[in-house]
């Protein structure tokens, strides 16, 4: 089979964008490995999701079931259960190869969109020491368990790390009659939002231990306890500030990466600060034809925002020409940690890009500066940035004559 | 003076209300009546799963149709843990009436029909995984 554009990954992502190739006439497949469509919103039944989009406080499941309702009233191609092997780089575009119930199989494709989401850091990426006891989730698997299997995986349990995840479980596994000792972190800062702070954790008087983290577990076949201790400045453990906490649970909300391990099988450049494709302003990576959007991107704090690059990521795959490209880097400066996207095209329109930031530090009143060739062209200023928030700008770059000899870069630096 | 994290939005304002009950820091209308209601009588949207007899789906999302109050969040669990749902509904669909007598429903937010899109599954919820 030959389809234009080939979207990997059935998340919020996927069916944003398979949704806006579609409506481009573009022939379109959608793979997803799972059995449903929706991603991990099928385990998220809180709701905040979608205020900007629909401007509406949805749950997880309603948000992307939206999505699915649209899709399959198209004339998308959707295979599920199918796992996606191999991308295989060819003269007519790629060759996607994948394994399903009917066996293994290959289809032609012009163009991809990576949409494969993230996945959490598990307890072997921030080495505890001790034994392996059975007790041990991460907060996407706590979810799982309560959420689509209706199963409570701890009575009496520690959660480490203060992301959004780990304060939605806090609260759900305190709903459901476990109990949620506290929540440590150790970062001096919680990286959750403060909403999430306020109705997760002080709504049902769950503790916040900043600069604090789990050193230890304990138990042979189910984990029987932890050894907690305080941090120092290098989130090294200060001697003789352990204490040892009896749980038979410790959930890890540590962090999100994203999954580029197909990227990387046919060589995408990947952005070593938000470990996903680098990709210019329509969403195309380093590898012409193949697009990203979403999580696999880079991690997202809103959902929306998902969608709203998985739309452009798919549009643009829908028009994929053999023009070639001219890239200008978008350098990230003082008090930047990053921007999606990180090179501009300036063969294409770059009159309305919108560019995703992430400050590399607490800031307060700030200003953000965008150069051109050293003489700065925008500025606005912000009164509080924080990393966990991600920023978003709409800006016209057509008018600063960018060419590709120009070096553009983005800067933020508190002002009185 | 009491210090509240607005839940309205992701902007997540830290709004005070000050000792003459004045609102400070909301940003905007939505974060006043927020802060209004949180200083009285606070509510919460419920978000939970209900039980069903389906093994192909074994627990169901619901939420709250409005928010109720805070206080009632621990008979509101009770009342859906006591739920055990053998039809297989739409997203929407009321799962309790008017829980608690608080004029709110609690309802579906995912559709039963998108199990296993593409899989026949079996409808008397009567088959088991084994």
């Amino acid at each position: 089979m030959n389809y234009d554009v080939t979207v990997i990954g059935g998340g919020p992502a996927g069916l944003a964008a398979a949704i806006a190739a579609n409506k481009e006439n573009a022939s379109v497949l959608l793979v997803e490995r799972e059995a449903r469509l929706g991603g991990i919103l099928k385990q998220c039944i809180h709701d905040g999701f979608g205020l900007v989009t629909f401007g509406e406080k949805l749950t997880g499941p309603e948000y992307c079931e939206r999505y699915i309702d649209e899709l399959l009233q198209t004339d998308v191609s959707v295979k599920l259960l199918t796992f996606v092997t191999r991308i295989e780089k060819n003269a007519d575009g790629f060759a996607i190869h994948f394994v399903n119930r009917e066996g293994a199989a290959h289809v032609q494709t012009r163009a991809i969109v990576l949409a494969t989401g993230c996945r959490e850091r598990t307890a072997k990426q921030v080495f505890i020491h001790g034994t392996r006891p059975s007790g041990v989730f991460t907060a996407g698997t706590a979810q799982y368990y309560v959420n689509l299997m209706g199963e409570l995986p701890v009575k009496r349990c520690v959660i480490l790390g203060s992301g959004d995840i780990g304060l939605i479980m806090a609260r759900r596994l305190t709903m459901e009659g476990a109990e949620v000792i506290g929540v440590y972190e150790a970062k001096p800062e919680p990286s959750g939002l403060p909403r999430n702070l306020y109705q997760c954790l002080d709504d049902f008087g769950i503790p916040l231990h900043l600069s604090h983290t789990v050193t230890r577990v304990f138990g042979d076949e189910r984990l029987t306890a932890v050894e907690i201790a305080q941090v120092d400045k290098n989130m090294r453990p200060i001697a003789n500030t352990e204490k040892i906490i009896e749980c038979d649970g410790l959930i890890l909300s540590v962090g999100l990466i994203p999954e580029n391990e197909l990227a990387e099988s046919i060589d995408v450049a990947i952005d070593r600060r938000t470990k996903g494709p680098i990709c210019d302003q329509k969403y195309m990576t380093m590898e012409k034809g193949v697009f990203c959007a979403g999580n696999a991107l880079h991690v997202n704090d809103l959902v929306d925002y998902v969608t709203l690059s998985a739309v452009e990521a798919g549009r643009n795959s829908a028009y994929l020409t053999n023009k070639p490209r001219a890239l200008v880097h978008v350098v990230a400066e003082e008090g930047i940690l990053y921007t999606v996207p990180s090179v501009l095209d300036v063969n294409e329109p770059v009159s309305d890009v919108t560019l995703y930031f992430r400050a590399s530090r607490e800031l307060r009143n700030a200003m953000l500066t965008l150069r051109v060739d050293g003489r700065a062209v925008f500025q606005k200023k912000y009164s509080v940035l924080r990393p966990p928030e991600m920023e978003r700008l709409k800006l016209n770059f057509a008018q600063y004559g960018i060419t590709t000899d120009s070096e553009v870069s983005l800067s933020l630096k508190e002002v009185e | 003076m009491k210090e509240l994290v607005c839940i309205v939005c992701p902007n997540g304002c830290k709004i005070i209300i000050d000792d003459n009950g004045d609102i400070l820091n909301a940003k905007c209308n939505r974060g006043i009546v927020f802060a209004t209601e949180e200083a009285t009588s606070p509510k919460r949207t419920v978000c939970s799963t209900v039980a069903t007899t389906f093994s192909d789906f074994p627990v169901l999302p619901v939420r709250s149709s409005a928010e109720i109050n805070k206080i009632d969040i621990p008979a509101c669990m009770n009342a859906l843990n006591n739920v055990l749902l053998d039809r297989r509904v739409g997203r929407g669909e009321i799962i309790i009436k008017d829980v608690l007598g608080s004029g709110v429903d609690i309802i579906s937010t995912s559709s039963m029909q998108y199990t296993y899109c593409d899989v026949e599954t079996p409808d008397d919820g009567s088959k088991d995984n084994a």
